[in-house]
Formats: structure tokens, sequence, C-alpha cells
């Protein structure tokens, strides 16, 4: 089998995103995702990227993702060289399934579950639609339907409610990034931690234990005032707190504010390549190792961190928010990992676009993520994605290479 | 003064190198530049750089540096985001020398010496030129009838190189004759005979001129560690001055493990980028040296306290060239300004070739010393024409 077209699909309404197909002679497709900053990723796809694939065996899977691993610039962190060697990756693996009737997850030696717990990550429809951040302060309206940021501002006990209804039995919020974007997260003020903790009170006040809490930072925060954030929380018994620090690729930093709480860090979905997740299990930073399969180099590269997170007994928890080919190659994952802890999902993106772009999604369920069956990924781009208005198709062949 | 319009050229005979232009509502017009994958940088440019910072103050430089570094993703590397924010900061500094009338390296602190000690990258006049790689097949060999084709010289009359260099007044010269092994094994190791061959040069060197020039060993992060460390015990007795990017920066363990194994100096790393990247490197001494490129590293605002922190360190600073005209000037004005500059890189076969055919307004080199010009900003500007050449693709962003 030799690749004979790489194809890239972006829609104009939703830019922070791209689709990757990958064509072979024996007429198998391959698809890819890569999310953010898809214009740089674009470039690579059909220029350095297309001129490394063109006219090789898609199933050289290792060969390939070192190879676009491995460039003299932009490795080692979630950069475009990363964001679109990630993207070809997922494609890759697609191939390999389909070439061999398989689901990924078997490819990758075989499923130990067929289901995992999931929790939500309590985002709108419109979140990461763009590059631009989503921010709900406090007295914005009342949400609209499916936007469960809006309403974990407004309402975080009727949310848990509604989130209870639907079988989850965890749910991710971050009511304390408004205040870090007006202070550099240089200070969490005393009437920042009070309204950044109400949330998270009044679910555990209307649910008790019901509900596992979640709380993401969003690498916001400064080292004193994550700090101070995370003593706050303390009482409440969160399951984690998520990217706590400004850079999580400072290790002294992100490890200095695990020391000094009793609640598990988590994080690293901004993060790409083992070194830096190795540097940060060495010094005792992450409890749970977040993992976004197209940020951090694709699926080869996430299971290699996955190793190392178990080699520490250390879970993982492969990150979503991110697409929907993207969260289908992470529920493979999931069901593959022994130290897979839990797989994220957005409702809102489960129940809204994810469904008019891709033909098939995980079951989920009674606060589980079931097995994608395969073969490949098991999902393909909707008929017609192509076609649609605003759609910008960019296809490179051997003959087209500059 | 605010930001009004970005503008990115590339040109097809440099696929590598992508100019950012900031225009203001003053009417001034500063001028970065990045090297390496010009499609994706501008790409970046026009995507993540001008939606964040458009119809901003342009001399509010260092909210913008904060910001663009700590972009959501990509933030800790040399990739296509930070090359594009480095690109856009080199600008800034630019606009703001205009706007105060001084030279960069004035608004850096002002010279701590008069002129800088070069040392000359022994590349030929296509090195690099064709493609975003670092391999062989990218050395643009095979070039005639230009003055200095130094790679093929390394590669074959290594002597005569060197006496060439010593006339010119240069007092150290680098060469990187062992890549082609590094290709045969995947830098697993190095046989016997690739070894003899690839020392060929030093000897050479060394019998023709003696210990009259420096020797600066790259190795291109091509190696694992125990096959950079054979390289290393078989250069010794050749008095290299330093080895250059050892292996790759990954594990930095394992870089100060080679550091510790040589009494050449190791000299780190131009495919680091901001004070994250260097910090650790820094933190566990496993280089001798801070070698960075202002354009890779975060631009001129952090390219300044990544020296700052070598400094700290007790380290001494040497910028990167063999990239562009931009980045070059760029890099001598931070070297004439900090306090711990060692020595300023320079490819001879670029500045007096394609270098000129591009800008006017390069600092002076001549034997084997540079020093930056007075002129407000950076000084150096493209010359009238390379915008409207055939070959340029230019995209613009406005407010």
């Amino acid at each position: 089998m030799r690749i004979t077209a790489i194809e890239t699909i972006r829609q104009k309404e939703r830019p922070a995103y791209l689709w990757l197909q990958v064509h072979t002679d024996e007429g198998l497709v391959g698809l890819g995702e890569a999310q953010r900053g898809i214009e740089a990723v674009d470039a690579i796809l059909h220029g350095p990227a297309a001129a490394a694939l063109l006219g090789q065996d898609p199933l050289d899977v290792e060969r390939h993702n070192q190879a676009l691993l491995g460039g003299y610039l932009g490795f080692n962190a979630s950069s475009a060289e990363t964001r679109a060697a990630g993207a070809v990756d997922l494609a890759l693996w697609d191939l390999f399934g389909q070439a061999l009737g398989q689901p990924v997850s078997r490819l990758l030696g075989g499923a130990v579950r067929d289901r995992i717990p999931t929790y939500n990550t309590c985002a709108g429809d419109g979140y990461n639609r763009r590059q631009e951040r989503v921010v709900v302060r406090l007295g914005a309206p009342p949400p609209a339907e499916l936007d469960d940021q809006a309403w974990f501002m407004h309402a975080a006990d009727e949310l848990a409610s509604s989130l209870l209804g639907d079988g989850f039995a965890g749910m991710k919020i971050w009511p304390f990034d408004p205040w870090a974007l007006d202070t550099g997260g240089a200070y969490a003020s005393v009437e920042a931690i009070r309204a950044g903790l109400a949330p998270f009170e009044r679910v555990r006040k209307a649910h008790g234990t019901a509900m596992e809490l979640l709380v993401e930072l969003h690498s916001l925060w400064c080292v004193p005032a994550a700090q101070r954030i995370c003593a706050a929380l303390e009482p409440l018994g969160p399951l984690w707190i998520e990217d706590p620090v400004r850079r999580m690729d400072d290790v002294s930093a992100v490890a200095a504010v695990a020391r000094a709480t009793r609640v598990p860090i988590a994080g690293g979905e901004t993060l790409a390549s083992r070194p830096i997740v190795r540097d940060l299990l060495n010094r005792d930073a992450l409890g749970t190792v977040i993992v976004d399969l197209g940020w951090c180099g694709g699926l080869s590269e996430a299971r290699r961190i996955a190793v190392l997170a178990d080699s520490w007994a250390r879970t993982v928890a492969p990150h979503d928010c991110s697409g929907p080919v993207c969260f289908a190659a992470s529920v493979h994952l999931s069901m593959h990992a022994p130290n897979a802890a839990f797989q994220e999902c957005v409702r809102a993106f489960l129940r809204g676009w994810y469904r008019d772009t891709v033909t098939d999604l995980p079951r989920v369920e009674h606060g589980h993520v079931h097995a994608m069956p395969g073969p490949g990924l098991g999902t393909r781009l909707l008929p017609g994605f192509a076609g649609r208005p605003g759609a910008i198709v960019r296809r490179t062949t051997r003959e087209s290479l500059p | 003064m605010k930001i009004t319009r970005i503008e990115t050229l590339r040109l097809d005979e440099f696929p590598n190198i992508c100019w950012v232009e900031v225009h203001t509502d003053a009417g001034l017009v500063g001028l970065g530049e990045t090297f390496f994958g010009a499609r994706a940088v501008e790409a970046a440019v026009h995507e993540t750089v001008a939606l964040q910072v458009l119809g901003q103050d342009a001399l509010a430089i260092e909210q913008h540096s904060r910001r663009l570094l700590q972009n959501y993703v990509g933030f800790n590397s040399t990739g296509a985001e930070i090359r594009a924010a480095s690109a856009f900061d080199i600008a800034l500094w630019d606009l703001l020398g205009q706007a105060a009338g001084m030279p960069v390296h004035q608004l850096l602190g002002g010279k701590v010496r008069d002129d800088l000690r070069t040392y000359n990258t022994c590349a030929g006049s296509k090195y690099v030129r064709a493609k975003p790689i670092q391999r062989t097949e990218n050395w643009g060999l095979g070039e005639q009838g230009r003055p200095y084709e130094d790679l093929d010289g390394f590669l074959h009359r290594a002597d005569e190189l060197a006496e060439s260099l010593i006339e010119e007044g240069y007092t150290g010269m680098k060469i990187w004759p062992l890549d082609f092994a590094a290709e045969a094994t995947g830098g697993t190791d190095i046989s016997v005979a690739d070894l003899k061959r690839g020392l060929e040069p030093f000897e050479k060197i060394r019998k023709r001129v003696g210990d009259k020039i420096d020797i600066h060993v790259e190795l291109h992060s091509l190696w694992q560690l125990p096959a950079a460390i054979k390289i290393a015990r078989a250069l010794e007795p050749f008095d290299p001055y330093w080895f250059e990017d050892p292996i790759k920066m990954s594990n930095l363990d394992a870089v100060k493990a080679f550091k510790d194994s040589t009494r050449v100096w190791t000299t780190a790393s131009e495919t680091l980028s901001t004070r994250w990247g260097f910090r650790p490197l820094f933190e566990r001494q496993a280089t001798s040296v801070c070698m960075l490129d202002v354009g890779w590293c975060g631009g001129l605002s952090e390219a300044k306290k990544i020296a700052t922190m070598a400094e700290c360190h007790e380290l001494p600073l040497a910028p990167h060239d063999c990239t562009g005209p931009v980045l070059l000037t760029a890099a001598v004005h931070l070297s004439i300004a900090s306090p711990n500059t060692l020595v300023q890189e320079v490819v001879r076969a670029f500045y007096f070739g394609w270098y000129q055919e591009l800008v006017e307004g390069l600092p002076p080199l001549a034997r084997g010393r540079i020093a930056p010009l007075d002129a407000p900003g950076l000084g150096v500007r493209l010359r009238p024409g390379t915008r409207e050449r055939p070959d340029a693709h230019r995209v613009a962003s406005t407010a």
C-alpha cells in the first residue's frame, strides 16, 4: 500500500479545526484531525509532511511518526510541527486498522476493558470553535441549551442535577479563569477564591459526594496564586486540580504546587512528547497525566506517554474537547492502556457538532464511555462534509509537490 | 503608536525565510525575520499573532512578548508559533528604535564593547536553502563560481580553507564533517572508518596552520549519547574549541553526561526556546556556552532575558547566525549589549553573498570582527524591489 494523496478539509464556521485524509493506492482513506493554529498545520501537512509521506507505505506507522516528530525545530512541544505529526499519526493508525479489519485498540496490543469511567467537561457548543478563549463571567445571562459553561457559572447545582440525570458522576469546571485573566495570574484575591469556590460548594451542598469535582485551572496562574487556590479547594475533596500553573513546562513550578497540596495534580494536555512528561514524573509533579492525542504527536506518542506514566504508577486520562476524530482515537487508547483512569468527554459536543461531523461516536452512558468497534478508528467524516458551503479542501499529490 | 497592518513576505528562492513587517498608524514600519519552514510561519503570523496584536500599541513590547510566548499550544519550543512570535518581536524592537531615534543595542542597555570577535560557520552559498530540513541532501553542494564554498572546502580542502580564513582575519571556524556518518546509523554509533574520515579535516587544519584557528565542532543533535562521547574522545587530541549540540536537546541529563565526559566545552542550543527551555539546561550545568537564535528563541525580548539568565549562571553567550540577514543584525545588537558575549557567529558565504543581495545596512564585518551600525532601530532594510520580485508572496492582515 502506498500513500497517493494528502487531503485537508477545513470549515469556515469552525476555524480552529482541520481534518486530514490520507489516500492510498488501495482505495483506503485514513482519517486524522488537528486543532488550533491549523493554517500553520496545513502548511506543514502540504509541505514537508507530504514530501516525506507521498509514495511511502502508510503502515510504517512508527517510522513516519518518529520522522515527523524528529524535526530540527519545534520538537518536544505541541507546536504546529507536532500537531501536524499528530494528525498524520491518527490517520495512519486508522489506515492500519482498516487494512487489517481490526479496531485500533486491538492493534495497540488489545483492549483491557470495554468501557471506561468518564466525566463531563462543562463546555458549551461554541467552546474551542475558534482559537480565542471563551470566557463566561459572573452575572452573565442564563445559559442557552447545551451551554454547560454558562450553566456552571450560573447555577452549578442545577447543572450537576442535569449531569447526574445523564449518568455522569464527574464534572470539570473552570470558575477561577476570569480572575486569572484579570491579573495575569499573579493574584488570586479573597474575592476571587470565594467566587471560584462557590460553584463547587453548591454542587457539594446539593448532591453530597454523588458527584466528583474536577478543577480546571487552564495554565493561567503563578505559583503562589495556584497554591492559594489549591489550599482553598482541599476541604471540598476534588478528584484533581488540572494545569495549575502558567507554564506546565516549568517542572519546578508544577512540583511546588503539587508538594503544597493534598489534592492530586493532573495536567499536560498542552505538552507534547515523553521528555517533558518524564521530567514532571521524576519530580512527583503529576498524579494523572492528561494527554491530547493530536497535540502530543499522535496516538503513537500518546501510547509511549501512557507507558511512561504507568512506569511511575501514575494514571492517564486522555483529553477530549478537541474534536470527534481525536476523541475516537482517545477512546481506543483508553480501552488499551491499563493505567487509563478516565476518558474525558464533552456532552455539548457529543450531542452537537461532533454528530454533525462524523458518522460514528462511542456510546456514552451510565458514566462510562464504551469501546469503538472499528475497523480502524471506526468513524468517518459524514458524506458531503467536504462539499459543505465554506469548506476549504486542499489536496497534494506527488505530481503537485513543489 | 497602533499596529495597523502586519505583512509577511516570502520568496520562492528562499523557502525558509519569512519576513514580517509591522505597520503602524505613525507611518513607521518595523522589520522582523525568522528562518525554517516559512509557509508555516506565515500562517502562524496571520492566524495566531495578528489575531492578538492588531490595533494594539506597537511599543508595548513586553506585553506582546509575554502573551505570544504563552500561546495555549506550542509555547515551549522553536515551533512555527514561536518563530512567528520571534519575528514579530524583532520588528517591534526595530519600531521602538525608529521611534526613539536610537539603535537597538542602545535600547538594550548600550554597547559593552566596541566590536565583536566572530567565527566563520563554514557553510556554502546554498546551504540549507531549498528545504526546511537539516540533512546532507539539503547542503547545496556542487555550487561553483562563488567565492566562499566553505562547506565543500572543509570536506575536501580544510587546510586551504583554514588558511583562507586566517588571511581574512578570522580566529575561529565551525565545521560538521561527521553528519554523513550519523545519517548512516541514525546516530546510534559511528564506524571506525567513518570516524577516521571525519577526523581528516581536523588533521589537515592542525597540520597546515597549527593552533592559529579555533575549530568549533557542530554535531547538529544527530547522535545518541555513547556515540557522541566516542566522537568527542576521538576529537580531543585536536583541541577543538567546542562541541555544539552533541545530542538532541530532549534529555538534558544526557547533555550534562556528555559535557562531563569531555574536557572540551559543550555548546547548546539554538534548538531551544524561551527561558523555560534554557533554564533546565543552565540549572543542570549541562552546557559551557549558551547558543541561542533570536529568531527561534522568542525574539530579542526573550533572547535578552536568556542571555541574562546565562550570565547569572556564569555562562558565556554565543548568538547563532546561518539563518538570515535581519537575524544576524538583531543578534549583533544583542551581542554588543550583553556583558557575557563570547563570540558572534557569522557565515561569510552568506554575508558576502545573498545577504547583500537582499538587504542594505548590515553590520560591517571585516578582519573577523563585526559591530552594529548606529542607525535607528535595527538599521537593516530590505533592498528596494525585493517585495516586488516575481517570486514574492505577500500576505497582509489589517486591523
